[in-house]
């Protein structure tokens, strides 16, 4: 390497890099190949002709309903989910490429950034705007007048920009930013809440005239929106200064997700977030649990890394209180909001067990037995899946949906799941799926669907008995005893199944 | 060279049987790779209280060689035993073997002195006997008791595994590079500890590029090398 003491060369425009990296990459590997623009082409029109018509029944039905909690709720929490799949992406990022050898060159940052802002803010226009058509869409009185569907375009447009505006900010202030991600879950499990208390309440119907006139919210929607673009002007002149460090991580964590989509492997997606979580966490000191040697280690561990995670509360709450949402909908979907609800609480603490999975390097060092591994690990979740179980069972039971002793099922299913989610948390999809699903369009890997059922299954059979209590639920007899009984028997036949099929070694190879 | 073949050899032949026979006893080692041979027919014997250093250059098969010894890999050929027996994954063989050769992944959110205090604890010992303050100080990583592992830069990894290792029990140490990453000063103090290891009646078989240090662990070389035509 040289150095001289000529004045620094003009920076090269990074359209002119991308010009010559694209021409690079053409001689390399040729053109696009047209049978995978036929195959992505295909593949939209296939998902217009598959899913154009429900998605456009949700956006726009038949007949408004008028003004509903569920509806609004739902709005807001789409929302929500918006904010918080931007959240994990970045936004502001750059290809892994683009990142290594043009983030650190002598290129103006505002240009190299650019694209990833514009993308931003179209998909939040986008997505904003189709939730406000379709809460206009239940609201608005039929035949609905061109007011009343550009005013919830426009304001739905509005809001995805706010929320855009917000994700970007919080991406270069990372205190902002878990105020934010804080921020977002209590708001989810408030809404909730408020939607669950709506049913308890016997439900309520706000009046239509509730809301301002079409017109009025159409002006102050346009003038919202005119000023999240002159903000959203600003910070893409401010993106000049951002530190190369926000970019990267961000562009890194990107990467990550795009590696574990095209390799169809979730479970990287959760050791990514995993990862980039505790880097940044802050704050921690050493706890006497482990010195003080009244709990057994591996329990010990959990209860830590549980307290650890304080963001989770609102979520398991609002996670527990979803069943009574749906408690009047069809079964199948009730029965599905509990079981995944249940695994999901139950897999809190899953991540050391997925640590071992994957590099069982550090117990080896702890000297302990498969058994007296899983015996320990099955204590926290299973006491948190009882409380979540009991608390939502409880809360359809308190609604007046279900009659008998509701909470205690849940309660009892607690163990059920745990065992459920330490089996989850033992496989990735690539290490359960080595069979190629032929599809016209190529070889797909069984291993992702695998995975999607993964622990479902297990948690389908141990939880059989409440699966039926939720099936004969129509039925006018209320729930008895002998079906707490016996679920308590298989959950812990359950736990029993898997420390004793476990074997008394230490992981070896 | 190079046939891919490799031959073990003794600089210093040591002295008869010792009395409490060998920690570790290797006969006629064979590991392949693929067409690649890594390890041909190698011998070694290693008594109980003994330190030996596996020397050679990159890529000679001295990790495999460990990885081996403590059964996380299995040979091609030959036998491996480890006081008297194969090697295998059950807690008894565990509790008398402690290693580096593999790096663990971490628990996200356990800090460090946590991790030692879970290891101290699974192994049945006391974690507040002042033996984790000891080997922290030793190794220079006292002041990071509260850093969670993830935040750690490589150097202070290693000191951290060492750490982890020196804290449980174990009758023989196999350890891979123990000196990689250190400075000077911890290079000396590690060394000391391993001094103290052997005296308390501990085994060592560690693979080494660095002979000042394993000179001043008093270890005997072993220098495992491509064999000629």
């Amino acid at each position: 390497m040289t150095t001289t003491g000529l004045p620094a060369p003009t920076p090269a425009a990074p359209v002119d890099m991308r010009r010559r990296v694209r021409r690079m990459r053409i001689a390399a590997v040729g053109r696009v190949d047209p049978s995978s623009v036929y195959c992505v082409l295909l593949a939209i029109v296939m998902a217009v002709v598959l899913f154009g018509r429900p998605l456009g029944v949700v956006v726009w039905p038949a007949e408004a309903t008028g003004p509903s909690v569920p509806a609004l709720v739902g709005a807001a929490l789409v929302l929500l989910a918006f904010l918080g799949a931007l959240r994990r992406l970045g936004p502001v990022v750059v290809t892994r490429a683009d990142a290594t050898w043009l983030l650190p060159a002598p290129v103006p940052r505002r240009a190299l950034l650019t694209p990833a802002l514009l993308l931003t803010a179209f998909s939040a226009t986008v997505a904003g705007g189709l939730v406000g058509l379709a809460v206009a869409g239940r609201v608005a009185e039929r035949p609905a007048t061109s007011s009343v569907v550009l005013a919830g375009l426009a304001g739905g447009a509005a809001v995805g920009l706010l929320l855009a505006l917000l994700a970007v900010r919080a991406q270069n202030a990372p205190r902002t930013g878990r105020a934010v991600d804080v921020t977002a879950g209590v708001v989810a499990a408030a809404l909730v809440a408020a939607a669950v208390g709506e049913r308890l309440a016997g439900g309520y119907a706000p009046p239509r005239d509730v809301l301002p006139s079409a017109s009025a919210m159409l002006v102050v929607a346009v003038v919202v929106f005119v000023l999240a673009v002159l903000a959203l002007a600003r910070l893409w002149w401010q993106l000049g200064s951002w530190p190369t460090h926000r970019i990267a991580e961000a562009s890194a964590a990107a990467g990550s997700y795009a590696d574990a989509a095209y390799a169809i492997e979730p479970s990287f997606l959760s050791e990514q977030s995993s990862r980039r979580y505790w880097r940044n966490r802050t704050g921690i000191r050493t706890s006497q649990l482990l010195r003080g040697r009244r709990l057994p280690p591996l329990t010990a561990q959990d209860l830590l890394q549980a307290r650890r995670k304080p963001g989770r509360l609102p979520w398991l709450v609002g996670t527990a209180l979803a069943p009574a949402v749906v408690a009047d909908g069809p079964v199948w979907l009730l029965i599905g909001v509990v079981l995944v609800g249940a695994l999901a609480a139950a897999s809190v603490t899953s991540e050391a067990t997925h640590t071992d999975a994957s590099n069982p390097a550090a117990l080896r060092l702890l000297g302990l037995t498969f058994r007296q591994v899983y015996a320990q690990r099955l204590v926290v979740p299973a006491v948190i899946a009882a409380l979540w179980g009991a608390l939502a069972l409880g809360t359809v039971q308190a609604t007046g949906s279900f009659s008998g002793p509701w909470w205690a099922l849940g309660l009892a299913a607690g163990p059920a799941a745990a065992v459920a989610a330490l089996h989850r948390a033992r496989v990735s999809a690539s290490s359960i799926g080595h069979v190629f699903i032929d599809t016209p369009l190529g070889g797909f890997p069984s291993g992702l669907l695998l995975w999607l059922v993964n622990g479902l299954d297990v948690l389908a059979v141990l939880m059989l008995p409440a699966v039926i209590a939720l099936v004969s639920v129509p039925a006018p007899e209320q729930l008895d005893g002998s079906t707490v009984i016996v679920q308590a028997a298989l959950s812990i036949a359950g736990c029993l199944v898997l420390v004793r099929r476990a074997t008394a070694r230490t992981v070896g190879v | 060279m190079s046939d891919g073949q490799v031959s073990a050899t003794r600089d210093r032949e040591m002295s008869g049987n010792a009395p409490g026979g060998n920690a570790v006893e290797v006969t006629g080692l064979t590991v392949t790779y693929g067409s690649t041979t890594v390890l041909d027919q190698v011998d070694l014997q290693v008594p109980t209280g003994a330190v030996v250093a596996l020397t050679g250059e990159n890529g000679v098969g001295k990790s495999t060689l460990l990885r081996c010894v403590t059964g996380l890999q299995k040979p091609s050929g030959g036998s491996v035993a480890v006081f008297g027996a194969p090697p295998e994954s059950g807690p008894g063989f565990w509790r008398q073997v402690a290693t580096t050769v593999e790096s663990p992944t971490w628990y996200h959110g356990l800090t460090v002195r946590e991790h030692l205090d879970l290891v101290r604890v699974a192994n049945g010992e006391d974690p507040a006997d002042g033996r984790i303050d000891e080997v922290c100080a030793l190794l220079g990583i006292a002041g990071l008791a509260d850093s969670l592992p993830i935040t750690l830069s490589s150097g202070q990894r290693q000191r951290f595994l060492l750490a982890a290792t020196f804290v449980r029990p174990s009758r023989l140490l196999v350890l891979d590079e123990p000196e990689q990453r250190l400075d000077t000063a911890a290079k000396r103090a590690l060394a000391a500890h391993l001094r103290d290891y052997l005296a308390t009646g501990g085994t060592l078989l560690m693979a080494s590029h660095d002979e000042q240090f394993w000179h001043d662990v008093g270890a005997d070389e072993v220098g495992l090398h491509r064999a000629e035509g």
